[in-house]
């Protein structure tokens, strides 16, 4: 099994054993990162062979300063982010100052299965899901995501919040899940 | 307000989705291999043609130097040998009965006689422009009169293809068929002063009079009137049609691709071709003559040296570069430089304490209080300058990747060091000469460099350099006006870089 070093090595020389060493080696977990920002699978396997070209163009400017699947996990994120940009323009504009930050139950997911969770995320709205999945899942702040995505962080806010009190409507339904979720004021 | 925010439902998403994996269809990997491949083609078709027409620019442009070059340097030898030629016609117009050599003024020319046999007749069936490129023309200065009765006797003796042929022409039209070499041949009896001379043209190279009692005087390269009609140049235009490069073929992987190196040091030699240009040929009067080598002189013989056309020179130096934006950078550094060339010099300089050294006209315009001079027979001298140069030059990256090549240019202050002269057969002492102010040589110079650099990266810190050049002098190196001239060094050198980071 090649090392993180050998393995930017060979893509930097261009060998494409190396290449579909890496691929093979990180493609699983960037499926996921894909899934959780597209509407469907196609969509995701496109947004992954899309982020794994600018992978290998861009793997000569890596320096080392984080980990290699970091690095990759941010190449994806913004290559699914940039699909779906257009979309973005179509966010509802509503500004929230304020959530009702009820704290939440304690709840477990694990008696879901991750299509089950991805199935979930997806059917979310464009905007919803995307700056839930920057919020809660990648861990940027609004200020982070409104300078990211062009929009303002009050409807990062009402974004989140929506996307939040939909997800609780979906995990109710499947009737997995434990405890009461705090709703936000919109 | 942010982390308080993030409630334990994200934490219980973020969980979920940690190190979650999800196999992508066997098509991603396809279709993503297509596309690799189709990239690297682009790429390489771009790089194909970006590096022959690159090929083809640099080849267009060795042709257009070469040609200049060819154009430059043959035009200087025309203009030199026309000069050569016309000064010598007109000096035996001037005395048509002194001979070419016999400047001893006790000959009289009304007693020469002239006797050619030879194609000086268009009748004979040998053209002038024909003449045998072996035929030497000897002067004989032969001892037998006393009492400064001196019957100089001129008799061109030339074997060619129609004996019967012979016809008297004046010595001025011997001279402008003489192709080769001349010989001046003295006969020393021990009667100094006293002295018949005959002259004799012959082609019969087999000819030596090189025993212990004669010098000979060779004087090269004098060219037939033929050679002064070849000398016609035509000048030829070279029309470049190969485009550069588009910017917009490079623009898309220009930012990535570019270069980190800002500063780097090099190491670098260089070897090459020299030339003295002007100035290599000097003529003087030798003032005291001495006996020397074991046979006898007259007072009024003529020293004469003559540099090769050209001789060789190489350099070893040290250098160091900083970029001053993305494109340009400045270049500085010091180097040792050695040039040195062969001369013919028929004279040697005698010191107080009777060592004989190697001798040239360069020194002899300057004030002599502790040498004299002495003709010899004609021996051959290397001459060795040596300098410390510093150069500092501007230089532009043509391209700058890992294939780099960027033209310098700028001038150097060249420190004279010192010159030798040596004996090639090892008979005279090696003569050096520094620097001062009793030196006939200035002791700072300037050069005019023009070069491009030609580097492959090697690592992230080194790089390898092909660098041909020229350094053109701007200053005289000699003091004597009369003598100054500009030489010119192509050279090739490599140079390795470390960068620095």
């Amino acid at each position: 099994m090649l090392s993180e070093k050998e393995l930017i090595k060979g893509c930097v020389k261009g060998d494409r054993a190396t290449q579909r060493a890496l691929y093979e080696r990180y493609c699983r977990k960037m499926m996921v990162v894909c899934q959780r920002y597209v509407k469907s699978t196609p969509e995701a396997e496109d947004a992954l062979q899309e982020g794994f070209i600018k992978v290998f163009a861009a793997i000569k400017s890596f320096r080392g300063d984080s980990k290699l699947e970091t690095w990759i996990t941010r190449i994806m994120i913004n290559t699914a982010l940039n699909s779906q940009r257009q979309k973005l323009y179509l966010l509802p504009m509503v500004d929230i100052t304020e959530i009702d930050l009820h704290e939440d139950a304690d709840i477990s997911l694990a008696a879901f299965n991750l299509s089950e969770l991805v199935a979930m995320i997806q059917s979310l709205p464009d905007g919803c899901r995307i700056v839930f999945n920057l919020f809660a899942v990648e861990g940027y702040n609004h200020k982070e995501i409104g300078e990211m995505l062009g929009i303002s962080e009050g409807t990062s806010k009402s974004q989140y919040s929506r996307a939040k009190s939909l997800l609780k409507v979906k995990l109710n339904l499947h009737n997995k899940v434990y405890g009461k979720y705090g709703a936000a004021k919109v | 307000m942010e982390n308080m925010g993030r409630q334990k439902f994200d934490d219980a998403w973020r969980e979920a989705f940690e190190g979650a994996e999800q196999s992508p269809s066997r098509e991603v990997w396809a279709s993503l291999d297509n596309k690799l491949n189709l990239a690297e083609g682009g790429t390489m078709k771009r790089r194909v043609v970006f590096y022959q027409r690159l090929a083809a620019a640099s080849i267009l442009f060795a042709l257009a130097l070469g040609a200049l070059t060819t154009y430059y340097i043959s035009r200087q030898r025309n203009d030199t040998n026309l000069t050569q030629i016309t000064e010598q016609a007109d000096e035996t117009n001037a005395q048509p009965d002194k001979g070419i050599y016999a400047k001893n003024d006790q000959a009289e020319a009304a007693n020469a006689n002239q006797e050619q046999i030879a194609a000086a007749d268009s009748n004979d069936g040998i053209e002038k422009n024909e003449q045998p490129s072996s035929a030497l023309a000897e002067v004989l200065l032969v001892d037998g009169a006393k009492n400064n009765n001196v019957q100089p006797e001129l008799e061109r003796k030339v074997i060619g293809k129609n004996k019967s042929a012979r016809d008297k022409t004046t010595l001025n039209n011997k001279v402008e068929n003489v192709t080769a070499t001349q010989l001046l041949v003295v006969k020393d009896d021990g009667k100094h002063g006293q002295v018949n001379s005959e002259l004799k043209l012959t082609d019969d190279s087999s000819t030596q009079y090189q025993s212990r009692n004669f010098a000979t005087l060779t004087i090269k390269d004098i060219p037939t009137a033929k050679a002064k009609v070849s000398g016609a140049v035509k000048e030829v235009t070279i029309i470049r049609i190969l485009p550069a490069m588009p910017a917009s073929m490079m623009a898309d992987s220009r930012k990535d691709k570019k270069s980190n190196e800002s500063l780097w040091a090099s190491i670098g030699a260089s070897a090459g071709n020299y030339q003295p240009q002007a100035g290599s040929s000097y003529t003087a009067q030798a003032d005291a003559l001495t006996s020397t080598r074991g046979f006898a002189l007259a007072s009024n013989t003529t020293t004469n040296s003559k540099a090769a056309s050209t001789g060789s020179s190489y350099s070893v130096g040290v250098n160091l570069a900083k970029k001053i934006s993305q494109r340009w950078l400045v270049l500085g550094g010091v180097s040792y430089l050695n040039q040195a060339i062969g001369y013919t010099s028929n004279f040697a300089s005698i010191d107080q304490s009777n060592k004989v050294s190697a001798y040239a006209a360069d020194y002899v315009a300057r004030e002599q209080n502790n040498l004299s001079l002495a003709i010899t027979s004609p021996y051959e001298i290397n001459s060795v300058n040596q300098f410390m140069s510093v150069p500092v030059q501007a230089g532009y990256l043509i391209i700058d990747r890992k294939l780099g090549l960027q033209i310098n240019s700028g001038v150097a202050t060249n420190i004279f060091l010192q010159n030798t002269l040596t004996d090639k057969s090892g008979q005279l002492t090696k003569y050096a000469e520094g620097a001062g102010e009793s030196s006939p040589y200035n002791s700072f110079s300037w050069s005019a460099l023009m070069g491009t650099e030609l580097s492959y990266k090697m690592g992230s810190h080194y790089r390898l350099a092909l660098v041909p050049g020229l350094r053109y002098s701007m200053s005289p190196l000699l003091k004597s006006e009369t003598n100054a001239g500009n030489s010119m060094i192509w050279d090739v050198g490599f140079r390795f870089r470390y960068i620095f980071k």
